[in-house]
């Protein structure tokens, strides 16, 4: 019955981890490309499994869409009933990928990492361990485990490798994350000891979904309201949502160059998969809400706009970047909170397209660090003349990021604007509003990148970049198949993403409405 | 029946075996020569403890915290049920690892030895008594000989101002509890005429509670919580812990801490259901306040140490204040399964903790923090099981200091104590900080000679050398944590068994 697929590719980097602790020190950086290559084979092996149409694959309710399910019972004792139990739908299954991908492209990117490399790829290697975890857990209690497993590597690796403010930055990534799982934490005692599934208390993310498991749920407002807020903070921490926000662009500006790609490519992914794997499908009542849409809609448009703003206004490229982020992800709350087709999927679509770009910018950002030893924007500048090959491929990444059609920004942000647009949870005229403001942002976006591609790469070349060397060979590897994905993902976003995500969505739709 | 059977003196049996051991490491000591023979005590004083683990195994009891009353000699005194037998193995195989461990980080003369292991070994019968005390004055003089032995071995390094002046306090205070204690035991008498904890208790129930004899049961409760250190009764266990040695403050901060606790949840759990609703509520009440302060003011204040010791010290404060709060579930014995779940893995914390910190001292001369900059290079290895006791104090997954939390939150939360729940979690996020402080001195900052310390063992930037023994006990804590998260159904079935019916 159990498959062992997703259990293997969970454990891959584990495995890794242990080896990478033993083996000399000239086969490290090797081993753990080994480890993160066959974590991304292996979970090639899911892509069969969704193949066919969205009813063959996802079946008629959320419920029976999960596939590869390996489950064990793991704690069985004094009333605990937890199991071991992985498996993926439509919006586990192209996190997992994108985070074996941008694992493996992130270790590439890792090559040049010269302080301490052993303790670098062991984390590194758990880091991937925690999110696998995170993207395939159906268990509330394992998910909580994973979830915070993936918090002890990142402090270290923000801290240890990271830049000169790296302990402040270190600090406040863990506060902040760790003020939402003790939120979490209360939630899973609270819906753990209100669950009923056939006389006795559960922890199944499936189950727990199912419409009299949480009896007392269905009629007291407050228990649900009030789950939902704790859930959304501790999930908003990680997308982040303003107010919560002011830790990552510490984090990120602080971070070595691949760190940066994972945790904008893949923590920040956590918490919209949060939302849409607990927080919607187990409080659907809550979410159907007009005050609770309302609010995260408002919040969903002041991070796309706040972001906006805010990276307007850098002169520090990676800061830049980092406040594109907040932007971006805005739309993913904005997609979510509306509670339409559209809007999910394009929530869906941005949280994997902004998954490839994020990754992409913090590695071209980096590699001009690499070569110049600073990001600042309006010390640089003409690195067109000196550098080609690495300008047309940061104009492909900048302008995916921008939403040009064509490249998978645009996808995720117009199926987002649209779907606002045809909400009706907020009354006739007030997602259209919110639509408007959010739609603003397309402008400013453009501003801040257009901006920075003419500040960094146009005008004449500067004699102090004289002799700068052009991108590498290690550097085209990472580089160019998050372009190839930018552009496969803008050109044929049915193909790549909606097919697979559409069924597990609608099934979520459904469980709201 | 006032005969001493055989079956009884079954039960005392692991308590002689260590009481003889204890004999016979002082006639070792003055039969051997002086200076010589070190080694020797150290086998004589565990294979002492492992005979009072065996001999307590083949105890069988039965009954689970309440003995009925079977009228025979010894159980008159003591609870003489499974968490009896549980304490003897917990606390001699706690011993027997700071044993190891002393042996490890020992620098003192020679003939110190058999004196510093018959003072541990004479606390260890006095804390396994305390646990399991009925008659109150039996409680009391369990007490003291739990105390009395601590206090001197705070006070074990004579030559140090710090120590004498951690171990004046602590037995000023300890005075002080102690008195109030019998106090309240001898006001206890004056109410009900007996010493007997279930007479007591039966008694209060029947004839209702007086203002006198609330006094006197909160008498008791002081002193118990000096043992615990309960606010505002922890005010000893920072300079205690800091002017002993870690070795000595790794016994104290689980040995009689966890003894205390096991006292104090085994009284209440028989009073409280029993007598009346109005006082109940209200001594439930007064142990959450107590409990909540507790951890706040210790998380708090362990923010701005600098030496470790006291900053493990008020980790420990907070700990109780965490354990304590097994005591407010009186529904069924699960509140008490709790805390036996909860020390076990304090155990490990605390004794990995102290040692890493024993051996730093050890060799750089203090326990600064300052001392701890640059282990991630100077000893990975070091630095890596350090942050896994950390972590693991914290109570981060996945360790098991995650999987004892969780089974005290959600035993609470069953029983609808949710805001005491709120109050350790908001504690936890507290205690992040400071724990961070050692990672981040041992990861973050590289490491700097540093003049102002003074040092007599090398200097700070030196490799730590970690003795044989050492690894050993370190590594079954580390792995310990490891393995009792992963299997952590075990750790719960174990405690529950102990309360099975």
């Amino acid at each position: 019955m159990n498959s062992w697929l997703l259990t293997s590719i969970i454990f891959v980097p584990l495995l890794g981890m242990g080896t990478v602790l033993v083996v000399p020190p000239h086969l490290i950086r090797r081993t753990a490309l080994l480890f993160t290559l066959l974590a991304f084979l292996l979970s090639l092996g899911i892509l069969p499994h969704f193949l066919g149409t969205p009813i063959q694959v996802f079946g008629a309710d959320y419920q029976n869409g999960f596939k590869l399910v390996d489950r064990l019972p793991w704690i069985h004792s004094g009333g605990f009933a937890i199991d071991y139990m992985v498996g993926v739908d439509g919006i586990g299954f192209p996190l997992v990928l994108l985070t074996t991908v941008i694992c493996l492209l992130a270790c590439i990117a890792s090559w040049n990492i010269t302080k301490s490399p052993r303790g670098y790829f062991a984390l590194f290697l758990l880091l991937e361990t925690g999110l696998l975890g995170v993207f395939t857990a159906l268990d509330f209690f394992l998910f909580y485990v994973f979830w915070e497993l993936t918090l002890l590597p990142m402090y270290f690796l923000i801290g240890i490798w990271g830049g000169p403010r790296r302990e402040y930055a270190a600090i406040k990534f863990f506060l902040y994350t760790l003020l939402g799982s003790v939120l979490m934490l209360i939630v899973m005692l609270w819906f753990f000891f209100a669950s009923n599934d056939q006389g006795a208390h559960t922890f199944n993310l499936i189950r727990l979904t199912t419409p009299g498991v949480l009896p007392a749920f269905a009629t007291h407002k407050a228990m649900w309201i009030a789950c939902f807020t704790m859930l959304y903070i501790a999930f908003a921490v990680k997308i982040p949502v303003f107010p919560f926000h002011t830790w990552l662009p510490d984090a990120h500006v602080e971070a070595p160059t691949p760190i940066s790609m994972i945790l904008a490519g893949l923590l920040l992914k956590m918490g919209g998969y949060g939302l849409l794997r607990i927080s919607y499908p187990i409080l659907p009542h809550a979410a159907a809400v007009q005050a609770v849409a309302w609010t995260l809609g408002i919040l969903g448009v002041i991070n796309i706009i706040y972001g906006a703003l805010c990276a307007l206004a850098q002169t520090d490229f990676k800061k830049l970047v980092a406040y594109s982020s907040i932007s971006h992800m805005g739309f993913v709350l904005l997609g979510i909170a509306l509670l339409t087709q559209a809007g999910f999927q394009g929530a869906m679509f941005q949280m994997i397209a902004h998954g490839i770009t994020s990754a992409a910018m913090f590695f071209l950002v980096g590699v001009i660090y690499d070569r110049v030893h600073h990001r600042d924007i309006p010390r640089l500048g003409g690195l067109a003349v000196q550098m080609p090959i690495y300008t047309g491929l940061a104009i492909l990444g900048f302008f995916a990021a921008m939403g040009l059609p064509g490249l998978c920004g645009f996808i995720g942000e117009i199926y987002v604007l649209l779907g606002s647009w045809q909400a009706q949870v907020l009354g006739p005229v007030g997602a259209k509003v919110l639509t408007v403001i959010a739609a603003v942002s397309v402008v400013l976006t453009a501003g801040y990148i257009l901006w920075s591609v003419q500040r960094v790469f146009l005008g004449a070349a500067k004699p102090e970049y004289e002799g700068v060397p052009e991108i590498s060979g290690r550097e085209i590897l990472v580089m160019a198949p998050l372009g190839a994905l930018a552009i496969a993902l803008g050109v044929l976003p049915w193909q790549t993403v909606f097919t697979f995500v559409s069924g597990t969505l609608d099934h979520i739709l459904k469980l709201v409405a | 029946m006032d005969g001493l059977t055989p079956e009884h003196l079954r039960y005392l049996w692991p308590v002689l075996a260590l009481i003889v051991t204890l004999g016979a490491i002082l006639v070792g000591a003055l039969i051997g020569r002086e200076g010589s023979g070190r080694r020797g005590l150290l086998a004589a004083a565990l294979a002492g403890l492992i005979l009072a683990v065996l001999l307590a195994l083949r105890l069988n009891p039965h009954s689970a915290l309440r003995t009925p009353p079977s009228g025979d000699w010894l159980s008159r005194y003591l609870f003489l049920d499974p968490l009896y037998r549980f304490v003897i193995i917990y606390l001699s195989i706690f011993l027997g690892g700071i044993l190891l461990v002393s042996n490890s980080l020992w620098r003192r003369p020679t003939w110190e030895w058999p004196v510093y292991l018959c003072l541990l070994i004479g606390s260890l019968i006095g804390m396994i008594l305390l646990a399991s005390a009925r008659h109150l004055i039996f409680l009391a003089i369990a007490f003291e000989m739990a105390s009395l032995p601590s206090y001197v071995l705070v006070g074990f390094r004579r030559f140090n101002t710090k120590s004498a002046e951690g171990a004046a306090k602590y037995v000023v205070f300890g005075a002080v509890c102690s008195a109030l204690m019998i106090y309240g035991i001898s006001l206890l008498y004056g109410v009900t005429g007996t010493f007997d904890w279930e007479q007591i208790v039966l008694r209060l129930a029947v004839e209702g509670v007086p203002p006198l004899a609330v006094a006197a049961l909160v008498c008791l409760f002081i002193g118990l919580a000096f043992k615990i250190s309960l606010a505002p009764m922890h005010f000893w266990c920072p300079d205690a812990f800091e002017a002993a040695g870690a070795d000595v403050a790794a016994w104290l901060s689980v040995g009689s801490k966890s003894a205390a606790l096991l006292a104090l949840a085994r009284l209440a759990h028989i009073l409280l259901p029993s007598i009346s609703p109005g006082i109940r509520d209200h001594a439930i009440l007064l142990v959450a306040v107590v409990a909540i302060v507790t951890m706040t003011v210790a998380n708090l204040s362990a923010y701005w140490q600098t030496s470790v010791k006291r900053l493990l010290a008020y980790s420990s404060i907070a700990h109780a204040g965490y354990i304590v709060c097994g005591v407010l579930v009186l529904a069924d014995t699960a509140g008490t399964a709790a805390i036996v779940a909860y020390i076990l893995v304090y155990l490990l914390m605390n004794l990995g903790a102290f040692s890493v910190t024993g051996l730093i001292e050890a060799q750089n001369g203090s326990d600064h923090l300052d001392n701890f900059v640059g282990l991630g290079t100077r000893n990975p290895r070091l630095a890596a099981v350090m942050t896994f006791f950390l972590f693991s104090l914290v109570g981060l997954p996945p360790l098991a200091g995650f999987a004892v939390k969780w089974i005290l939150l959600s035993t609470l939360w069953q029983h609808e104590l949710a805001f005491v729940v709120v109050a350790i979690l908001a504690n936890t996020l507290f205690s992040l900080f400071y724990y961070m402080r050692i990672a981040r001195a041992m990861y973050f900052s590289s490491p700097q000679p540093v003049p102002s310390l003074q040092l007599d063992g090398g200097s700070p930037l030196a490799t730590i050398q970690v003795p044989g023994l050492m690894v050993a006990v370190l590594a079954v804590c580390a792995a310990g944590l490891i393995a009792l998260f992963l299997g952590w159904g075990l750790l719960n079935n174990l405690s529950l068994s102990l309360f099975a019916t």
